[in-house]
């Protein structure tokens, strides 16, 4: 069951897909279903023996291509709706035990060329909004397979988060002579360099002013882009190099390989024009605090919407910043 | 539901395979592989 239900006090969409009730949880390795299927052995969801890189449409879908209509009409003041859309799982490698910090740079880069055509390809379908391409990683995340892999949600409308990104940056162009929002904050981030992390020559990572988690990080194009898909060849490299050292920085961090979100901002795909207000970028959450202790989503943060911190951002980002010179000696 | 398309090296972006394919229970799989990937191992 795929639905969508409208909260109308906080004007957005909770999806419904009670199936996802029954999802593999933590199988053993030797039932991993993401890995390939090797002979007399488990059937898994990659019906080969080898495989480089493999997209599949999720078995536990919140979205699906075509939905019924749901039978729950919902209310007058808060409809429901069919769950259109598609979701995908992204295994970056067959090796079970890989993650994405441990590939090799040329692996990533090819990561990059596979996320970037889900974009188009995803983006290109009449009943899609918004492509946003993640990662959770870690059972602190609530991860349920340990496998390296991704997911990307083609959703049928711009979810709250980017669509509030979008409307700032929107308020910011109109109200200084057309300049984006992204591009002048991570000028002023790049300048101030406190909190810078890792650059490259088109990628900066850095520990935004107004960090909602400890060690949150963004990653930042530095031409003004709207989406994955845009990159040139040179871009995409300097992702790829950019997000390895990141992901390195955040295991050297506490000496394990650190649990994280890591999602996509980028442009939506409902056919308006986002360039100078859609900036690509990616930020990561990792729940951490300390080696230890999680930063927890509690009453202020979840029921206020109002985030809570312990530590300084410019703390963290030197902390991290050192953790990645470290990986590079 | 089998489809098979080779993308070239295009203004040095990385060139690629792409195979789709349909699972016995109609969702679609597909299958990317890049010229010359080696086989990452861990450590």
């Amino acid at each position: 069951m795929n639905q969508l239900r409208w909260d109308p006090t906080l004007r957005e969409w909770v999806a419904y897909a009670t199936h996802r009730q029954d999802r593999t949880f933590l199988p053993p390795a030797e039932y991993c279903p993401l890995c390939p299927a090797r002979p007399g052995g488990f059937p898994t969801e990659v019906p080969r023996e080898s495989y480089d890189i493999v997209v599949f449409e999720n078995k536990f879908s919140s979205f699906i291509p075509d939905p019924p209509e749901p039978d729950e009409k919902g209310l007058a003041l808060a409809p429901s709706a069919a769950g259109r859309g598609v979701c995908e799982v992204v295994l970056y490698s067959e090796e079970h035990g890989a993650t994405l910090a441990g590939m090799s740079e040329r692996r990533i880069r090819n990561l990059v060329e596979v996320w970037a055509d889900r974009y188009g390809e995803l983006g290109a379908l009449d009943f899609v909004e918004y492509v946003f391409i993640f990662e959770n990683k870690g059972e602190a995340i609530g991860v349920t397979l340990h496998h390296p892999h991704g997911q990307i949600y083609a959703y049928p409308f711009v979810p709250p988060r980017p669509k509030k990104e979008i409307e700032a940056a929107k308020e910011y162009q109109s109200a200084h002579d057309g300049r984006c929002l992204h591009c002048d904050l991570l000028s002023e981030e790049l300048e101030d360099a406190r909190r810078l992390i890792v650059e490259g020559e088109y990628f900066a990572a850095f520990v935004p002013f107004y960090a909602h988690f400890p060690y949150e990080a963004h990653l930042y194009a530095r031409r003004c882009t709207p989406s994955i898909a845009d990159l040139s060849a040179a871009e995409r490299r300097d992702l790829a190099r950019v997000l390895k050292r990141l992901l390195a920085g955040y295991d050297n961090l506490f000496g394990f390989s650190l649990p994280y979100m890591m999602v996509m901002h980028q442009g939506p795909t409902d056919g308006e024009d986002y360039g100078g207000v859609a900036h690509f970028h990616v930020e990561f959450y990792p729940p951490n605090r300390t080696a230890d202790k999680l930063k927890y989503l509690a009453g202020s943060e979840t029921g206020a919407g109002a985030f809570v911190m312990d530590v300084l951002p410019e703390e963290t980002a030197a902390t991290l910043r050192e953790a990645v010179e470290r990986e590079c000696r | 539901m089998n489809e098979r398309e080779e993308h070239s090296s295009c203004e040095g972006k990385a060139a690629f395979v792409k195979e789709r394919e349909q699972m016995a229970d109609g969702r679609y799989i597909i299958f990317y592989t890049f010229d010359g990937e080696e086989k990452d191992r861990e450590p």
